[in-house]
């Protein structure tokens, strides 16, 4: 037992089983507990009378426990590992994320499900991935269902000079050191490419001050800066990508990192965002 | 069990039932801090959290050229008051220098300088710091010499300690948290480990101004995420009606903390920060030391 302890977020989603293997790869890797949450938001479809209406909230209410408790027999069956296992969930017509926020508090780490559009219950889970990130003040780490399990050999760490990026490469230092091979990667347009790099070599000294052995790399922003991230994720064969996430809430653009959010939000791997 | 063997072998598998460092813990690599002269409580506070916690530490001289109005009768005048002016700033920032290198023998230490607004190189090198300490050098201030606390905790980035000039030293030995449901908190909670998992003891405390169920819940969490790592915590919601920043001072001070784990809440407005209630509170003491996040 380390005292470390990484959240789940297992509401009932499509992407659920990709956030269980994540948590459990990861814990077994760190000696973390495990701590399972789940939260929904009954249904709010009303149609005739109140009375018909009371009893479709109350059968709402039960589908929603129902489902409730088969994600607590799924996460606590899958304790084969070390990991110590805590249950919690909720059902209430507050918002899902503030309730996943707040039981995580003590936790070094959430991992979630990105949004999915086809998502039969993204109604019940209200918007997630985002929430958690702006709102949670600790480091969440995305797991795509369909994608990359979660490895351990390269991370990448998507460098840019703002507050967001300077808090996401503090909070996800200790996971760093996890990989075998981690890169500084920038895609700066050329007039900065001075300035950058040496922004890069800062930071490349700070991580070795953690024990973190890094290379940088620096791509010159020729047409469009997420293109070329995207292309250099793949490349390296990341198995996680680091970034800031800043924006204003009620935007219709987020803006993850100078990265728009589409891949972030919808990666083909884990990435691992702050606020 | 008359063999002494047994108890020698028993003492340290006792020992190892004490919760081993989790490789998700951070410690505090870098310290960041900005030098100034007639500012030396900060300087050798840094220091000796630098040597505490094996960091190296960042030392920063930054005083920027204040610019006047100049009208055409005025070049020549100008002329000469910048000449001035700019060996006044080489000969504070020299001093600056001077005093930082006094600091204690087997701390990595590294001096950059650099004659611009202080809070832009702070920003700008926090990149490769854990921890910034910081404080408020003795009136006049500027934002031409001086970077407020306050700021640099709100847009650094990273964890600022507010080290009050008149504060004693810093033992952190009895640490208080001031919780709240918020991000700020959590974010300063984990920003603080390296801190909370040295001291003797820490009170988790809520001020709250309603019943508080959920304050209750809130404590006993981040008393148990302390508690699994070996820190003795105890928890406390205390209702408090008006004033929570002078509460939470007056109860950090009669648990015997000098130094207060909370969350720097704040918005820009126009050219200044408007800070919030607690925080303003908290540094507009000089008796505590404060580590702040956002």
């Amino acid at each position: 037992m380390t005292g470390a302890t990484i959240a789940l977020d297992l509401s009932p989603c499509l992407g659920v089983e990709a956030v269980r293997r994540a948590g459990s790869v990861l814990a077994e890797r760190v000696e973390a507990d495990l701590l399972g949450l789940a939260a929904l938001r009954p249904s709010t479809a009303i149609a005739g009378d109140g009375y018909a209406a009371g009893e479709l909230i109350a059968i709402n209410r039960d589908a929603a426990a129902a489902n409730l408790g088969r994600a607590k027999l799924a996460f606590m069956a899958a304790g084969d590992g070390e990991a110590r296992r805590e249950w919690r969930s909720s059902i209430s017509f507050d918002s899902p994320a503030s309730w996943i926020i707040a039981e995580a508090r003590g936790a070094d780490l959430i991992v979630a499900s990105p949004e999915s559009p086809k998502d039969p219950d993204s109604a019940a889970r209200g918007a997630r991935a985002i929430d958690l990130v702006m709102g949670s003040g600790r480091p969440v780490m995305l797991a795509p269902a369909e994608g990359r399990c979660l490895g351990f050999g390269t991370a990448i760490l998507a460098w840019k000079d703002t507050r967001e990026t300077r808090r996401a490469a503090l909070d996800a230092a200790p996971f760093l050191r996890l990989f075998d091979r981690v890169v500084v990667l920038a895609v700066a347009h050329r007039d900065a490419s001075k300035v950058v790099a040496q922004q890069l070599s800062s930071v490349v000294g700070w991580l070795v001050r953690h024990g973190i052995a890094t290379e940088l790399r620096q791509e010159e922003e020729a047409h469009d800066a997420t293109v070329e991230l995207v292309a250099q994720i793949e490349e390296l064969q990341a198995d996680l990508v680091v970034a800031g996430a800043y924006g204003r809430p009620r935007m219709s653009a987020w803006v993850l990192g100078g990265v728009t959010c589409d891949y972030l939000l919808h990666p083909d791997r884990c990435v691992l965002l702050s606020h | 069990m008359s063999d002494p063997s047994i108890e020698v072998t028993a003492a340290p598998r006792a020992a190892a039932v004490l919760p081993r460092r989790s490789i998700l813990e951070r410690g505090y690599g870098s310290i960041l801090v900005h030098v100034q002269p007639d500012a030396p409580g900060r300087v050798a506070c840094a220091q000796a959290l630098a040597q505490r916690f094996d960091a190296r530490l960042i030392g920063i001289g930054a005083e920027a050229l204040q610019p006047i109005a100049v009208g055409p009768a005025t070049g020549l005048a100008q002329a000469g008051w910048t000449a001035v002016t700019v060996e006044a700033i080489q000969r504070s920032l020299d001093q600056a220098h001077e005093l930082f290198d006094r600091g204690p023998e087997g701390v990595e230490q590294i001096w950059e300088q650099a004659m611009e607004m202080p809070a832009d190189l702070i920003a700008r090198v926090a990149r490769a710091a854990d921890l910034i300490v910081a404080s408020r050098a003795p009136p006049p201030r500027s934002l031409f010499r001086d970077a407020d606390p306050g700021e640099l905790a709100l847009t650094a980035g990273r964890p600022v300690l507010f080290a009050p000039e008149g504060a004693k030293p810093l033992r952190a030995e009895r640490v208080v948290v001031a919780w709240k449901e918020c991000r700020e908190a959590r974010r300063a909670l984990f920003d603080a480990m390296p801190i909370l998992c040295s001291a003797s003891e820490v009170l988790v405390l809520a001020v709250n101004s309603d019943e508080g169920a959920e304050a209750r819940q809130g404590v006993q969490d981040v008393g148990a995420a302390l508690t699994r790592r070996g820190v003795r915590a105890t928890n406390l919601v205390a209702p408090v009606h008006g004033a929570e920043g002078e509460e939470i001072l007056r109860l950090a001070k009669r648990f015997g903390a000098d130094v207060i784990v909370a969350g720097a809440y704040g918005a820009p407005r126009l050219q200044e920060w408007i800070f919030g209630g607690v925080t303003r509170a908290l540094l507009a003491q000089e008796e505590v030391h404060v580590l702040f996040s956002h």
